[in-house]
């Protein structure tokens, strides 16, 4: 995590943010092609990036790394510069997908399987939405005109900075709250679905959710409870008196 | 490596703030702000990895929840908001801002005349030969184009 590290990071959000400006649906300003470049020359910082920060790029786990986090950036690009909801709402699985193998990556199968499952429905259910509601004659002049990109896009940019030299800053070891203690080694990737006996992934999973997250989890069942009272609530069609 | 995780969750969250300050359609601020979740989701299982426990995910599990329970409650108020509007535009609510706030108008150079892309439609490519005609078929047919 050198100073150059940082530059090149800097350089790569700003790169990629004056690409996401271009790209934005602005009517007749919109420079989709320009946009697309420069947002692909920030791809090359980021991707110079992480290859420096390899140790063994030969390791199939960090290729995959490159791989599925492309995937999930140029995703979630695609889904704020698309104009038609539908092309969205298909980007974002990408983003989803994206995710959920980053997540297999990290060790994290449940959470894998079951980001997909839930966002495929999501997914399902946004395309019903688009299908009733979305103006069958091409795209809606709301869809071409986003408000206020440049403004936008420069509080996003800062944003991404700041989050990234505070992440970067602290497990530099900066802030030794949030360092990892130097006995805890991480796990190695595996990608398949094994558990040996004294790493069960999934077991040990439940384990801390049944033992010391039980609560949480009562809560989070009301939480879907409540939720799905309000939800009938607000979309019933009959009159409240 | 962490960090590399952590730039990528990083990335996520900032594009789908991006997404949700600048989109007007619902439907798509409702996937951006899914998309930041998203980003905090990659963090969390990240540092949980790092640190070698579950905790972290236990954590993304609760998210997961939380954007259920959110996906639900967002989707019920959008059906509510296009049945009192007909239309998904977010600008056709500016009516609940603050009362010393200007209102929000499209600026005529760019709303005006926007051309909208048409969809391509495929196209057949007409097959097999055309059958024979008799001479009544071909002034009834000459009588219809003309007329």
């Amino acid at each position: 995590m050198s100073g150059a590290m940082h530059a090149l990071i800097v350089a790569a959000a700003g790169l990629g943010g004056l690409g996401v400006y271009l790209m934005m649906p602005r009517g007749r300003a919109t420079n989709r092609t320009t946009g697309m470049l420069l947002a692909g020359a920030a791809l090359l910082l980021l991707w110079i990036t992480w290859f420096v920060s390899f140790r063994d790029v030969a390791i199939s786990a960090e290729l995959l790394f490159c791989l599925l986090a492309t995937l999930t950036v140029v995703g979630g690009v695609m889904t704020i510069t698309r104009t038609s909801p539908v092309s969205c709402a298909l980007w974002f699985t990408s983003v989803v997908i994206g995710t959920a193998g980053l997540f297999l990556l990290q060790n994290a199968q449940f959470l894998a399987a079951a980001i997909v499952i839930v966002y495929a429905g999501a997914i399902i259910v946004m395309f019903l939405f688009v299908v009733m509601m979305a103006q069958q004659s091409g795209t809606t002049l709301y869809d071409r005109l986003a408000r206020e990109p440049g403004l936008a896009v420069l509080a996003g940019f800062v944003l991404l900075i700041a989050l990234v030299s505070t992440s970067l800053s602290a497990y530099r070891g900066d802030s030794p709250a949030l360092s990892p203690s130097p006995d805890v080694t991480p796990v190695a990737p595996s990608l398949l679905l094994h558990d040996s006996a004294d790493n069960p992934h999934v077991a040990s999973l439940g384990t801390a959710l049944f033992t010391h997250h039980w609560v949480s989890l009562e809560i989070a069942g009301t939480l879907l409870l409540v939720a799905m009272v309000g939800a009938i609530l607000i979309s019933s069609r009959r009159a409240r008196n | 490596m962490l960090s590399n995780y952590l730039i990528v969750g990083a990335i996520l969250f900032a594009l789908g703030s991006v997404g949700f300050l600048t989109r007007r359609n619902m439907i798509v601020m409702f996937l951006s702000a899914e998309m930041m979740l998203q980003g905090v989701s990659l963090n969390l299982v990240a540092f949980s990895n790092a640190w070698g426990n579950c905790h972290g995910q236990v954590f993304t599990i609760y998210v997961l929840t939380v954007a259920a329970a959110e996906a639900a409650i967002a989707l019920a108020l959008v059906v509510a908001l296009y049945r009192r509007r007909g239309s998904l535009d977010v600008s056709l609510w500016q009516d609940l801002r603050e009362p010393d706030q200007p209102a929000i108008v499209d600026r005529p150079e760019e709303s005006a005349d926007v051309p909208a892309p048409q969809p391509a439609w495929p196209k057949l490519v007409p097959a097999g030969v055309e059958p024979e005609r008799s001479k009544e078929e071909m002034e009834e047919l000459e009588e219809s184009t003309h007329a």
